[in-house]
């Protein structure tokens, strides 16, 4: 009884390994004598692995994700919670406003260009999240979402740099997330009916396949200046080529050509930011070493699928 | 765990970016447990949206001293896979869809191939096992949990998991084996 249990735990923690990518050898060294009994176990175990890794279908991936932003915005607004769980709560966000109208803000202002392996990383995640509370219209949010995403992919480029592939898909992670949250906040700024519409489309545009891939391929390439960390809300002068796009970009000129109305110009920094970044990301792709190149891809991808999302939402 | 409890906790609050948060962790491997369990990608996908907007309703209803947060979402799923079996009401036939997908594999056509024939023979395979040791494979090898956390979906102890976990890797070798 005892043995057996034993046994259990030894093929529990090889199977822990197995899961965590280890090899089958590396574990029978381990137990040399167990390693008649748990090669054949963990051989299938590892059959069973590689057999269960499917994946979602990126079209569902995309509809399952607009359904759930969908349910946020529909949650009932929460009371404040008590006294005592407030102030736990707010403890680093208020150190953060207090630190900055105290005029003492040197470490929150250090922060701002800290990198995820940096011990002010945290401070500076604390401090996004801090300007994203103290940010009251759809559109400013939209903006400020924009800008941690060009963090983001500021971040990617130097820990790819550093080799860091860990850090490259944290980095990615917190990109998708915000380009999430991006789409679901600026979709606010337009009327249901054209969300329904935006909807339609993108179920259109799956049935037919990718179609990013063809307006890369299609759209002249630009020579934007690089996103740093301190890049302002500037539009480009020479407007995006949009002309490809599968997404809706009608001509909404009932605006005065030289008066663009809230919505164009926040699609025409959302297009500009997007092609910014993807040749950001896409000459660091050339650059990298072979085994940093598919944490490089899931960024593009990850960049481009957030953002058509996000334009396309503006209607 | 820390962190985890922290987002946890914002999403509980309703933060937008830390429900995102918690989905974009949770939705591959939810699908994959899904799709594992019942093998038709048409429902798996359906299931799977189904778990989250239900997460997302009866989160405040989350205690973390009760049991990890992806022992609750996955006792979710669960319940949506027996309920599923339950109005199919055959647990023991359910065939394998051809359309569930197969994990994206690079390499030369014939290489392909075979790796292909040896997946499905795995998951025809595992249609094989009791329900229970089903649910081991998938939670442990789909999702990735760990023993404490399939413990807390099937409401057994770490002990009898791995017990569990030890038959169902065995019969799934025996299973393999007469095919």
């Amino acid at each position: 009884m005892a043995k057996a249990k034993e046994f259990e735990n030894i093929l529990n923690e090889c199977l822990d390994r197995l899961i965590k990518g280890e090899t089958i050898e590396s574990c029978l060294k381990l137990y040399p004598q167990y390693a008649a009994e748990l090669e054949p176990l963990l051989t299938t175990a590892l059959e069973a692995k590689q057999a269960t890794l499917v994946k979602p279908r990126p079209e569902f991936r995309q509809r399952a994700a607009n359904e759930f932003q969908a349910a946020i915005r529909n949650l009932p607004v929460k009371k404040a919670a008590s006294g005592f769980r407030w102030q736990v709560r707010w403890v680093a966000p208020v150190a953060v406003i207090v630190a900055l109208l105290a005029g003492g803000g040197g470490t929150v202002a250090a922060a701002t260009n800290a990198l995820p392996d940096s011990p002010l990383y945290g401070v500076k995640l604390t401090t996004e999240s801090v300007q994203m509370v103290l940010t009251f219209s759809d559109q400013a949010k939209t903006e400020l979402y924009a800008r941690f995403v060009d963090y983001r992919v500021e971040e990617i480029v130097k820990m790819a740099e550093a080799g860091n592939y860990e850090q490259v898909e944290q980095a990615t992670e917190r990109m998708n997330v915000q380009l999430l949250a991006m789409a679901a906040t600026e979709s606010n700024l337009v009327g249901h009916g054209e969300k329904a519409a935006f909807g339609l489309m993108m179920q259109d545009e799956s049935a037919t396949g990718p179609s990013l891939s063809a307006h890369r391929a299609t759209t002249p390439s630009t020579t934007p200046a690089p996103a740093t960390s301190n890049m302002p809300f500037v539009v480009s002068s020479a407007p995006p080529t949009t002309e490809n796009w599968s997404v809706k970009t009608t001509e909404t000129t009932e605006t005065s050509n030289t008066e663009l109305s809230e919505i164009e110009q926040l699609r025409l920094l959302l297009t500009s930011k997007y092609e910014q970044n993807l040749k950001i990301l896409q000459d660091q792709l050339e650059k990298a070493p072979e085994a940093l190149k598919p944490a490089l891809q899931k960024a593009i991808e990850v960049l481009e699928q957030g953002y058509l999302q996000a334009i396309a939402n503006l209607g | 765990v820390q962190e985890e409890q922290s987002l946890i906790r914002r999403a509980q609050h309703g933060d937008q970016v830390a429900l995102t948060q918690l989905y974009e962790t949770h939705f591959d491997r939810i699908y994959r447990y899904i799709a594992i369990r019942i093998g038709d990608r048409t429902e798996a996908e359906d299931m799977t949206q189904q778990v989250f907007l239900h997460a997302l309703k009866s989160l405040s209803s989350y205690k973390e001293k009760g049991m990890h947060f992806s022992s609750w979402l996955y006792r979710i799923a669960h319940n949506q896979v027996v309920d599923y079996f339950r109005k199919k009401s055959k647990h023991a036939t359910v065939p394998l869809d051809e359309s569930l997908p197969i994990p994206a594999l690079d390499g030369d056509p014939k290489y392909l191939v075979e790796k292909k024939i040896a997946i499905e023979e795995v998951v025809i395979a595992t249609k094989k096992l009791t329900a229970a040791q089903q649910e081991v494979i998938s939670l442990r090898f789909a999702s990735e949990l760990s023993i404490t956390e399939v413990a807390g979906v099937m409401r057994k102890s770490e002990g009898a998991i791995k017990a569990l976990q030890h038959s169902a890797i065995a019969a799934l070798r025996r299973a393999l084996a007469t095919e």
